[in-house]
């Protein structure tokens, strides 16, 4: 149960992954679908708006080119209607001051005679206010009006009002050609900038007019006209003055408009004059249809995509929910709940998983159930065959400890007569008679110290080992009684012992016996061992615990020997090749140790030695004054 | 199991809730922005050009401002009043207005004086430019002012040539003018040169009203030998020009002397001029909208440069023959209104 929740933490369920699935396929789908669709309209929507734009930019360009071309009609059409040069000077001033009525535009009127001398002027605003339009003329005018019967200057600002003018001139010729002189007239261009504004494109378009250098003629924000902006750094502006002026552009830009906004714009030369009108439209209005488009299927996409994803919950349950409950069943059937069965309902194949599983769960319910039996079955063998073992084993004990009673008896009393005889107590013995006894007494002692090993492990083995722990024992004293003993038994070889004891080790509390026969046991063996070399004695204290060490320079002991050296009844080759021996001393001194409650463990690198390491408490507090050792 | 299955649900609730708050903020985003509603004040300072509040009205339309809707205005007449001039943009600056509208030009300077300090815009129409402490220049007007000029200097001129053209053996000219009125000086500048080529005396007559007026013409008459004292009227461009009952103590006395009078072309009470050179007055008002659309949308306006008014040439040719006065053809060709 824990595992299947862990699980579920880390991997994502059934449901959520048909769900997601489900719902990412068709998004996706409705993502390219509208996607293909709002292209195909921004193409489409791109080419009408270049066709309107084109449209109106020429409509807007026809307006100004008309505002140009009536007032050289009306010039031309006086001229041709009055001979003005050979007229009175009332009839001149009458016919300028008509023309000068009949439209706003014209600010001064002057008829100028073959020779470029002013023969009349009239103004619409004082005579000393204006300036000799004649000066303005100059020689490429003058030749211009002459061979191609019009004129137009380049656009200059009226220094009071900063409105923009041009001098637009037409030449009187007689009828066959001879020249007599030049109507001039001062045109204001702001006349113009209404049919600017008037022009309308869509709903926030707008017009303007520039000459070949850029600088606004005309625009609805008059404020810009009149401080002469120049506008070249627009696009189309720029596309104008870099290219001639037959030059038709036939499609729109996007660019940054003249009022900083993002617009579609085209423009269109008008020749003569040398100006071209500009239209722009701002982008978002141009693409108003493709955006509300683009909106309206984003909020499809939107709509249907939370559509698709309810209903990839809804199919993605129907699906998984039946696997759901089919996985809680065989949670619980893993719990425990073994007659539990899978409900069987759901699409065909869910409800052929859930008959397989639960003819599965009724086989797996069969076969534990089988197995219980068996395995109590052998259980309760393996009990009864545990307890004969065990009594066996106390029998054997019993035995060995109660045989090891016996025969010590007889062996004391085979020692002590023998003891008696060597020394003489029953009559004179020669030398070799005293040699046999010694040896004989030597076997008997060696043959007593196997019984009493035999005897400690079978006290042992049966629990019935006694410990009877003293205060105040002096290991110092101890230790250098094992030292003078072992350096006899070391005379005859070229081993030194030595010793690191501390001389502040303080008073034990222990068996002392047991103890001195732990430590006798591990300096014994290393005697054993030890052809030549060290052999180190160590003692020291360690907080609450006293640590014993001995260490030689013997044959070591390989790794898989120091796992069995503390089995009883286990010797190495190397131990029965040195000394025989029952192999029981490390067995019993560990036992010894243990019910000290100390630890012994052994250190060894094999060709350099061993280190065979005791620690045991000073203490005996939590171990009772008799206690018995565990086997 | 179940509080998985139980914490699941609550995700798929927290997901629709998001999906469909998005939905309904891109629904209902263009739905929550108020339109702004501009308040504008405007300061019609003479009676005689009421008609340029509403040609600026019309205008404002024209560009979108739909009175009502997203645009109010205050209008607040008087006739040439200085002291009513400040109290009244005193109010407007109490109400914090968007913008001030004031005509003609001792209203404006009034109103760019008494705004001097707050953040509130001027927009002047009708108003001279010409030695009044207005604005820096025409393209950089400075200060928070900008607006449509009165080319008084020049009408000011082109009255005394069609005067001139009218009455050619005219050698006093009475210029009868409201004193104190402060563009009057740079009109009879302009004209002083042109009178001084032709010979011609200009007779400077500061007046309050039309008793003035009358007692100033009674004056001219007995004082000179042959009871009229002078050749012509000449009107400047100033309220008394405006005023009918001047008019018709002028017109009176132009009439009974059979001398012309003219320069502003005006009726009263049967009495009138012959000729008017002038600014039209609605067209002035819909000039203004444009500088007042770009001030409303947040441009500068004294970075906006002042506008002209265009002139036009008006005759009443029939009170021109009643005052035995011959007007040429080249004269009437040249005005863009002929009353007969």
């Amino acid at each position: 149960m824990q595992t299947l929740t862990q699980e579920s933490h880390k991997t994502r369920s059934l449901t959520a992954t048909l769900a997601w699935a489900l719902f990412a396929l068709s998004v996706v789908m409705l993502l390219v679908s509208g996607g293909l669709q709002m292209f195909s309209n921004f193409q489409t929507q791109r080419e009408a708006i270049s066709n309107r734009q084109q449209i109106i930019a020429q409509d807007a360009s026809r307006r100004v080119s008309a505002f140009i071309q009536e007032q050289f009609s009306i010039l031309e059409t006086a001229i041709r209607l009055t001979d003005l040069t050979a007229a009175s000077s009332v009839e001149r001033e009458e016919t300028l001051g008509s023309l000068l009525g009949l439209h706003l535009a014209f600010r001064q009127l002057v008829l100028l005679d073959a020779q470029q001398e002013e023969l009349t002027r009239v103004s619409r605003l004082s005579e000393v206010g204006s300036g000799r339009l004649g000066d303005r003329l100059d020689s490429d005018a003058l030749t211009q009006i002459r061979q191609e019967g019009r004129y137009i200057s380049p656009v200059y600002i009226e220094p009071i009002t900063s409105e923009p003018m041009v001098i637009m001139a037409v030449p009187e010729t007689t009828i066959l050609g001879e020249f007599q002189g030049t109507l001039v007239a001062e045109v204001n261009l702001k006349f113009m900038w209404e049919l600017i504004a008037d022009i309308k494109i869509g709903e926030q378009g707008l017009a303007y007019v520039v000459d070949r250098q850029g600088n606004l003629i005309a625009f609805s924000d008059v404020g810009r006209v009149l401080k002469g902006e120049n506008v070249s750094y627009l696009h189309t502006v720029e596309e104008f003055i870099n290219n001639p002026s037959t030059y038709t552009k036939t499609d729109v830009s996007t660019y940054q408009g003249i009022q900083r906004n993002r617009v579609v714009g085209t423009y269109i030369p008008l020749e003569t004059p040398d100006w071209a009108v500009v239209t722009e439209l701002p982008w978002n209005e141009a693409y108003r249809e493709v955006i509300q488009e683009a909106i309206l299927s984003t909020i499809i996409i939107l709509v249907m995509s939370i559509l698709a994803g309810l209903l990839g919950v809804f199919v993605a349950r129907r699906l998984a929910v039946p696997l759901v409950d089919l996985t809680q069943t065989a949670a619980q059937i893993a719990g425990g709940d073994r007659n539990l069965q899978a409900v069987v309902e759901g699409p065909s194949e869910v409800v052929r998983l859930a008959t397989a599983f639960n003819s599965m769960t009724a086989q797996m319910r069969d076969l534990i159930g089988n197995l219980e039996q068996r395995v109590a079955e052998r259980t309760a063998e393996l009990e009864l065959k545990a307890a004969d073992l065990a009594r066996a084993n106390q029998y054997k004990s019993e035995f060995l400890a109660s045989m090891s009673h016996e025969l010590r008896t007889p062996l004391n009393a085979i020692l002590t007569f023998n003891e008696l005889l060597a020394i003489g107590t029953f009559g004179p013995v020669n030398d070799e008679q005293v040699d046999y006894l010694q040896k004989s007494l030597q076997s008997g002692r060696h043959l007593l110290s196997l019984i009493n090993d035999v005897l400690d492990v079978a006290k042992i083995q049966s629990g019935r080992m006694k410990l009877f722990i003293e205060d105040g024992f002096d290991i110092k004293q101890e230790l250098k009684d094992i030292v003078a003993s072992t350096e006899v038994q070391l005379r005859d070889k070229p081993v030194t012992l030595v010793t690191e004891i501390d001389p502040e080790f303080p008073p034990m509390t222990c068996d002392k016996r047991r103890v001195r026969q732990v430590l006798l046991n591990l300096v014994s063996n290393a005697v054993k061992f030890t052809e030549r070399g060290t052999i180190t004695l160590v003692a020291r204290k360690r907080g609450d615990e006293v640590l014993f060490a001995v260490i030689d320079t013997g044959p070591g002991i390989t790794q898989e020997d120091r796992i069995i050296i503390f089995e009883p009844f286990v010797q190495t080759e190397d131990g029965i090749r040195h000394a025989g021996g029952t192999g029981l001393g490390l067995p019993i001194s560990k036992s010894l140790v243990e019910a000290h409650g100390g630890r012994i463990w052994v250190d060894s690198t094999p060709g350099q030695g061993s280190k065979f390491y005791v620690l045991l408490p000073l203490s005996q507090d939590q171990v009772d004054r008799t206690t018995e050792s565990q086997s | 199991m179940f509080d998985r299955d139980n914490s699941r649900t609550r995700n798929h609730k927290k997901w629709i809730i998001l999906i469909v708050a998005i939905v309904m903020s891109i629904l209902l985003s263009g739905c929550v922005e108020e339109p702004k509603v501009y308040r504008v004040g405007v300061l019609a300072g003479l009676n005689y050009l009421a008609d340029i509040t509403e040609g600026f009205k019309d205008e404002m339309t024209r560009l979108g401002y739909v009175e009502g809707e997203n645009i109010t205005y205050d209008v607040q007449s008087t006739d040439f009043d200085m002291d009513t001039y400040q109290s009244i943009v005193q109010g407007f600056i109490d109400d914090d207005v968007d913008l001030i509208l004031a005509f003609p030009t001792e209203a404006a300077v009034v109103a760019k004086e008494t705004t001097e300090g707050t953040d509130i815009p001027v927009v002047f129409s009708f108003a001279f430019i010409e030695e009044i402490d207005l604005i820096d220049s025409v393209l950089e007007p400075g200060g928070n002012i900008t607006g449509v000029r009165y080319p008084g200097p020049d009408v000011a001129i082109k009255r005394l040539e069609i005067m001139l053209e009218l009455a050619p053996d005219a050698e006093r000219i009475w210029v009868p003018f409201q004193r104190g009125y402060p563009s009057i000086e740079s009109q009879l500048n302009a004209m002083r040169p042109i009178a001084e080529e032709a010979g011609i005396t200009l007779l400077d007559a500061p007046v309050d009203d039309a008793a003035e007026i009358e007692a100033e013409l009674e004056e001219l008459a007995e004082s000179s030998d042959d009871g009229v004292g002078i050749d012509a009227i000449l009107l400047l461009a100033d309220p008394i020009s405006v005023t009918p009952d001047a008019i018709v103590a002028m017109g009176k006395f132009a009439e009974e002397h059979e001398i012309p009078l003219g320069g502003a072309l005006i009726e009263a009470d049967g009495y009138g001029t012959i000729f008017g050179v002038n600014v039209d007055i609605i067209d002035a008002g819909k000039k203004t909208a444009p500088l007042a659309d770009k001030v409303l949308q947040g441009t500068p306006a004294g970075t906006i440069p002042v506008v002209s008014g265009e002139t036009f040439l008006q005759i009443n040719y029939t009170r021109a023959q009643d005052v035995g006065i011959e007007v040429s053809d080249s004269l009437l060709n040249q005005a863009n209104e002929v009353i007969r």
